[in-house]
């Protein structure tokens, strides 16, 4: 305690109630109050300073990352959408440049002119964009995204006042319908919505970049040195099918005409090479637009090649077929009484679509006898029968690229009833994706190894760098060698001689099975009447496959069994392919006159196309079928023909021109034949398209390049 | 009493303590308005040039005020509360309506050059004189409620409505604050102190509940998330600012709130902008130099050479102290929004010449204190409680 020497106070305050403390002691003395004061001052002090403690240590990372927001402006940076192209790599999707209009309401000076100009070209309703515009605050509004070049010009000539143009990519399919199912489509800023376009979505959209502005409130951008934030946009990847874009639009015209031909509700086609099982074509008609996919009904979006499940019918009966020949029960040979039509079980008649005594095997199949069949699987027992189910793949997901793939439904024999061996031996009580059936028949046609189906064949990153390339790859063994060739043997026979007779082409090896399935009626149970499913499902050549064709046909009108609708179908699709340059299939090039049989003598004579043919052996062959060769020009080969494609009399002359070093003109003539030609003669040649020859181009260094149309 | 000696020094640490605080003004103020005048007003320095000039002057008023014998405001204290009724009335006449009356008005009356002048702030220094003498001139009967404490409340009353009639709602309560402040270091019963502050809350809630922006501000305090875009939007936009400067600030003119997000960031909001450049560090700093102008103001009241002093430093002390509390309190989220300014550092001028010139008074006490307190400065000096023991025996 420190005291102080006392001295006379010289000046300063006389500070008041000095006294009145001696008689009040209640009454604070003035220095005390100050002290309180400045205590006051030091609580506000901490109060204050603790608020700030609150507001930028506790929650300052908070309120930064609030601020960080608001002073930044990101400005995305668009990625470039991958491609899709077919397995020649011809664009089935890409973009292209699309122009977008939007206001800026507050600049509009006639807002009439531009609600009738949007109503009158983009069929904008004003009603729906008058609001829009008219909505107070609002700084942007899409007038219509992506127009036509047609409507861009149009609207361009009016300049009105507050409508911009914005760059877009729009997506385009090239080949329009051709494979909706499978590519799919996109929504208006490009998002994959069905098919590939979907499930691909993300590797084909990239990474958008992003470049980050600091802003002001008023949203006007500027960089700030230390921190420009940018981000190069990564542009999608591009897939690689194993599509074949010719081959698919072959068969989609040919699934068309015979859906639209058989009135069939809707009908499916898969083509697949059964060494690698990749899908060459997969078709379904009805089909869509992918440009206007909204426009069409969303059952028709619905890839049903691997969505949908059916009921095989007697497709399948190559499962136990295959059990009964690999478990050595049968040989193709032995015989088997089909009990003259029908044989009952657990008191339901099965019947066969007509009557037969003793069949052996072969024919039991060949014929498509369902006495026989489940003879045959009465032998095998159900859980063989079920164990070769599964080892053909039948109630598991193929695993194939394609979204929304169902597995199908095969039963245990647990869940079997009395009457579930003989349907499932036939098909029935099961059901399986068309992708397969076809899956499986690619097995019975690989030797009996069940490979992985792909529709992707490559996945390429935006610089072209491979990323992806599908190996195949064999599941499992289904059957031994032997006994798939046995089976296919067989197969033959059914095309040869039996139900799958209209599937037959000269010439050429085909193995096949026809199916004929009684649609079942999921609200009343049972079968519907006069509702079924034909399909044929084969491949070629049979002694060394390298297609499979799978065609099915959901409820034709009239003509119903899968020899009679689906069969043909199959026969103009392969036809068609095999004389497509692209063909995996090497087709002997049959004689020129094939046609027409050279021992008769028919009272005309079709006169071939010997275009492209060594003049010598053009003139043998006119002189063999009895026609006179006049020649002109010291060229190789026949570079014009007089008459062509017309019937002639016998002994008629025909006029051929040989220049020298002239390419033949090979128009009219069906291009693969048009290929072999130039080919033999050793003319380097490039071609496009499919089917006959169109036009004809001569390229520099000699080269031809043909261009087919169908 | 005596006169001080010639050259006597003011209080060198309350002039450099002022001299830093304008100091920082200044820089704020150019940080803090660039973004703004350099759209607007065609120039980053445009508020800068302005704001150094206002400096000068403010600083020569100050030196001004430094000279002035603060004695005779004792005698003049009178005329000089009639001439800050008169400003009020004026102001209040109805020739010109709306709230910037004031700012129109007086600006007739008096101008510093390009500086506008607002009379509040004019009868904020007025009041405190007037009432510093009436406390000295009733100290014998200041505990005696009828003779003492209400003529002097009722004088008080009476410059809180003219100040709520402009409206100055927030100024009206500053002021009202800074004269409890005086009568309670006067020697008013602090039961007569606690009987008014009640019997003025009803008072208070009226006048909140009769403009309708002062009930929005206060709703908007009790419930800030209601309406951050709108009502809310100032302060949402202060914590930001602040918040985002965490504990070392974004760095000095790296602030982004001032880019258009933070409305008067230069002015009334300008701790949110030091906030968020300077971060916890510097906001601390700021907070302390004005508990650091208490610390000097509540010495240079304790060694003041006679009461009249002692009442008026501890009023300007107050003044000070209270706007800066007042304003940060408001930026930070703790009261309603009221437009006051931060003393010495806000962009405007009649704030800074009004508050230069206080502290030119409070320096100007400073140099009458007795020698003992100057001998202080370096050495021990008698303490206030000296004094008063000397003065009991």
């Amino acid at each position: 305690m420190r005291t102080h020497r006392p001295r006379p106070m010289t000046n300063g305050a006389t500070f008041p109630h000095r006294r009145s403390q001696r008689h009040d002691p209640a009454i604070m003395p003035a220095q005390i109050r100050v002290r309180v004061l400045f205590l006051a001052a030091f609580c506000l002090w901490l109060v204050l300073v603790s608020r700030l403690v609150k507001i930028q240590v506790i929650d300052g990372e908070n309120y930064r990352r609030i601020a960080m927001s608001q002073h930044q402006t990101i400005l995305e940076l668009p990625s470039e959408r991958g491609a899709i192209y077919d397995s020649k790599l011809n664009p089935m999707a890409l973009n292209m440049p699309a122009t977008s209009y939007y206001a800026v309401p507050e600049e509009i000076t006639d807002t009439t002119g531009v609600l009738q100009a949007f109503q009158r070209w983009c069929d904008r309703d004003p009603q729906d964009l008058y609001p829009r515009l008219a909505k107070p605050g609002v700084q942007f509004v899409w007038l219509s995204r992506k127009v036509s070049p047609t409507v861009e010009a149009r609207i361009d000539s009016l300049h009105l006042a507050g409508v911009y143009k914005f760059e877009e990519r729009s997506r385009r399919y090239p080949f329009h319908r051709l494979a909706s199912h499978v590519v799919g489509f996109t929504g208006v800023d490009n998002q994959g919505l069905s098919g590939l376009e979907s499930k691909y979505n993300d590797l084909l959209s990239g990474k958008a970049g992003k470049a980050v502005f600091q802003r002001d409130v008023h949203g006007k951008g500027f960089f700030l040195t230390n921190n420009p934030f940018y981000q190069q946009p990564q542009d999608g990847s591009s897939l690689i099918l194993t599509l074949d874009t010719t081959i698919q639009s072959i068969v989609e015209t040919e699934l068309r005409t015979a859906v639209e031909r058989t009135n069939a509700h809707h009908g499916m086609v898969l083509v697949m090479d059964p060494r690698t099982s990749d899908v060459l074509a997969m078709a379904n008609y009805p089909d869509f637009d992918p440009h206007a996919a909204t426009d069409t009904p969303l059952e028709y979006h619905r890839n049903r090649c691997v969505t949908d499940q059916i009921e095989p019918g007697s497709t399948y009966k190559i499962v136990a077929a295959t059990a009964a020949l690999e478990e050595g029960l049968f040989t193709p040979e032995d015989s088997l009484f089909c009990e003259m039509g029908y044989i009952t079980i657990s008191d339901r008649k099965i019947r066969d679509t007509k009557p037969h005594g003793w069949l052996s095997f072969r024919q039991i199949l060949e014929k498509s006898s369902n006495v026989g069949v489940i003879k045959i699987a009465q032998q095998l027992q159900s859980d063989r029968l079920y164990e070769y189910s599964r080892a053909y793949g039948f109630g598991a997901l193929t695993g194939i690229e394609l979204p929304s793939e169902v597995k199908g439904l095969v039963r245990s024999p647990r869940e079997w009833s009395m009457f579930s061996l003989a349907s499932v031996s036939i098909g029935q009580e099961l059901s399986v994706t068309p992708l397969q059936l076809a899956n499986a028949f690619c097995a019975l046609a690989n030797g009996g190894l069940l490979m992985e189906p792909h529709i992707i064949k490559e996945i390429r990153d935006d610089q072209g760098n491979v990323v992806y390339q599908r190996q195949p790859k064999v599941i499992r063994q289904v059957a031994s060698f032997e006994t798939v060739r046995t089976l296919s043997d067989i197969l033959v026979g059914v095309v040869e001689r039996g139900t799958g007779k209209k599937a037959h082409i000269p010439g050429i090896l085909i193995a096949g099975k026809t199916g004929t399935a009684q649609k079942s009626d999921p609200i009343q149970g049972g079968y519907k009447p006069n509702a079924y499913v034909a399909s044929f499902a084969g491949f070629l050549p049979a002694d060394d496959p390298k297609l499979v064709v799978l065609v099915i046909l959901d409820e034709p009108k009239g003509l119903y069994y899968g020899g009679d609708v689906a069969a043909p179908v199959f026969k103009t699709i392969v036809t068609k392919i095999l004389h497509t340059p692209s063909c995996p299939v090497p087709v002997v090039e049959p004689p020129p006159m094939a046609e027409t049989a050279p021992s008769q003598v028919p009272e005309s004579i079709n006169v071939p196309d010997l275009r492209g043919l060594p003049i010598q052996q053009a003139t043998q062959h006119l002189q063999q079928l009895g026609l006179t060769a006049q020649v002109t020009g010291d060229g190789l080969w026949v570079t014009h023909q007089t008459p062509l494609q017309k019937r002639v009399e016998p002994g008629a002359t025909v006029a051929l021109t040989a220049e020298v070093d002239r390419v033949p003109d090979l128009r009219r003539m069906p291009l693969r034949l048009a290929l072999s030609r130039l080919h033999q003669a050793k003319i380097p040649v490039q071609v496009k398209g499919s089917g006959l020859v169109h036009q004809q181009k001569q390229l520099t260094g000699g080269g031809c390049l043909l261009i087919g149309s169908l | 009493m005596n006169r001080p000696s010639d050259g006597t020094m003011p209080d060198l640490p309350l002039l450099i303590i002022t001299l830093i605080l304008v100091g920082i003004g200044t820089v704020m103020v150019y940080s803090s308005s660039v973004a703004v005048a350099a759209r607007e007003f065609g120039g980053a320095e445009f508020f800068l040039k302005r704001q150094i000039a206002r400096a000068v002057i403010a600083v020569i008023i100050m030196t001004l005020f430094l000279m002035f014998d603060y004695r005779l405001y004792q005698q003049m204290a009178k005329v000089l509360f009639a001439v800050c009724l008169g400003l009020l009335l004026i102001v209040l006449l109805p020739q010109v309506g709306g709230r910037v009356v004031a700012e129109t008005n007086v600006r007739r009356w008096l101008s510093f050059g390009s500086l506008t002048f607002q009379p509040v702030e004019f009868v904020k220094i007025g009041l405190i004189i007037y009432l510093a003498a009436a406390l000295v001139r009733k100290r014998e009967v200041i505990t005696s409620f009828t003779q003492g404490y209400l003529p002097l409340l009722l004088v008080v009353a009476i410059t809180f409505t003219l100040i709520v009639s402009q409206p100055a709602f927030g100024y009206a309560l500053l002021i009202g604050m800074i004269s409890m402040v005086m009568l309670f270091v006067g020697g008013v019963k602090i039961s007569h102190l606690v009987l008014t502050a009640i019997s003025a809350l009803p008072f208070l809630y009226l006048i909140v509940l009769r403009a309708d922006y002062r009930l929005q501000r206060v709703l908007t305090f009790l419930n800030p998330e209601s309406d951050p875009l709108d009502k809310g939007y100032q302060l949402h936009q202060s914590l930001i600012a602040i918040g985002s400067g965490q504990i070392m600030g974004v760095g000095l003119g790296q602030g982004r709130q001032k880019f258009g997000f933070l409305p008067e960031a230069s002015t009334d909001f300008i701790f949110s902008i030091i906030g968020e450049e300077t971060g916890f560090i510097g906001a601390v700093i700021v907070i302390s130099l004005f508990l650091a102008i208490v610390w000097r103001g509540v010495q240079i009241a304790r060694h003041a050479s006679d009461l009249f002093g002692f009442y008026l430093a501890i009023g300007i002390t107050a003044m000070i102290f209270l706007s800066a509390c007042i304003n940060m309190a408001m930026v930070t989220g703790l009261i309603p929004i009221t437009g006051l300014p931060l003393p010495f550092i806000s962009y405007g001028g009649s704030s800074l010449v009004f508050t230069l010139g206080a502290v030119g008074i409070l320096l100007n006490i400073s140099r009458y204190a007795s020698p003992e307190r100057k001998k202080g400065l370096v050495t021990k000096h008698p303490s206030f409680m000296d004094k008063m023991r000397y003065a009991q025996n």
